[in-house]
């Protein structure tokens, strides 16, 4: 049951992930400006995350499904990743910013729902790391 | 002795296998960026700020661009109502400050907005768009609604309300 389990966070994790890269790397420039509005960043910075996030991502999804000891870095990065994604989501409603939250390449406002959400995908990846062998 | 070593190993909640499977990812991440940024047309270019590129579009898709200067020339139309001033950002970033005479239409809530002041903006009235600096697009998307919805005098403020009020300040 436990590895069933850990094969859907990996699965279910890779596939998001994946895709969510896919969507950013078709249209950078939305993705730039997505992240440019979050006023987080100084301009440079925004270059360099639209640059090499979208990539970071492809290679965790590819990790989740790869050898084991792949797994488990992945699975520290995307931990990290949805920590700093959901702080500044969270940071923008604090804000009041009327902007759209730049996820999965849909056009969408930004909701505490979306907030919601990232901590549901923080507690898979926080299990994901807890389960996955070292 | 070798037991007491893998069971140290594996209580330790980041071993050194895992930084290393870590920076294998990071590194194929920069190899894989810079190779997409170099064969890719679309790609973000590294070698300039994003802001510029904001700038670029507004450019690219044929919208005049005004300075700050433009707009302190032009405030006497928009305070006798002959041109209007939209602020393209949030309600609450609105009501912590604006341009004089400015009307709000936030961009995500362009729909809801947009009507109230319709009626009083014909198809020619100039219309100038701004937000909060150059980095920021809702100015830009505000102008392309406008536009879309048949305005045919939409000009963009890039600069926006941070490089107005840096000009108040003596």
């Amino acid at each position: 049951m436990k590895t069933i389990l850990v094969w859907l966070a990996r699965l279910g994790m890779a596939g998001l992930f994946l895709f969510s890269a896919w969507t950013k790397l078709v249209d950078p420039s939305a993705f730039a400006t997505a992240t440019a509005n979050y006023r987080l960043a100084p301009d440079g910075m925004v270059t360099l995350i639209a640059v090499f996030l979208p990539w970071l991502e492809v290679w965790c999804g590819v990790a989740l499904l790869a050898a084991p000891p792949f797994r488990r870095s992945a699975w520290w990065v995307l931990t990290v990743m949805m920590v700093v994604f959901t702080i500044a989501k969270a940071s923008a409603l604090a804000r009041g910013l009327d902007i759209s939250c730049g996820c999965y390449g849909v056009e969408r406002p930004m909701t505490w729902a979306s907030v919601g959400e990232n901590l549901l995908l923080l507690a898979a990846c926080v299990f994901g790391l807890a389960m996955e062998k070292r | 002795m070798y037991a007491h070593m893998k069971k140290a190993q594996t209580t330790q909640p980041c071993s050194r296998t895992t930084l290393a499977g870590a920076g294998c990812l990071l590194a194929a991440t920069l190899v894989s960026g810079i190779i997409h940024h170099v064969i890719s047309p679309d790609a973000v270019r590294l070698d300039r700020a994003w802001s510029e590129g904001v700038l670029d579009d507004v450019r690219a898709e044929g919208f005049p661009v005004i300075t700050t200067r433009d707009l302190r020339t032009r405030l006497p139309e928009v305070e006798s109502g002959t041109l209007f001033l939209l602020d393209a950002r949030s309600l609450a970033e609105f009501d912590t400050g604006h341009l004089p005479f400015a009307f709000p239409v936030p961009i995500m809530e362009f729909e809801e907005h947009y009507p109230g002041l319709a009626p009083i903006l014909e198809a020619e009235t100039p219309i100038i768009t701004y937000c909060s600096n150059p980095a920021c697009d809702q100015a830009l998307l505000l102008a392309r609604r406008l536009r879309d919805a048949g305005h045919t005098d939409v000009s963009v403020y890039v600069e926006g309300l941070n490089a107005w009020r840096k000009g108040e300040t003596p």
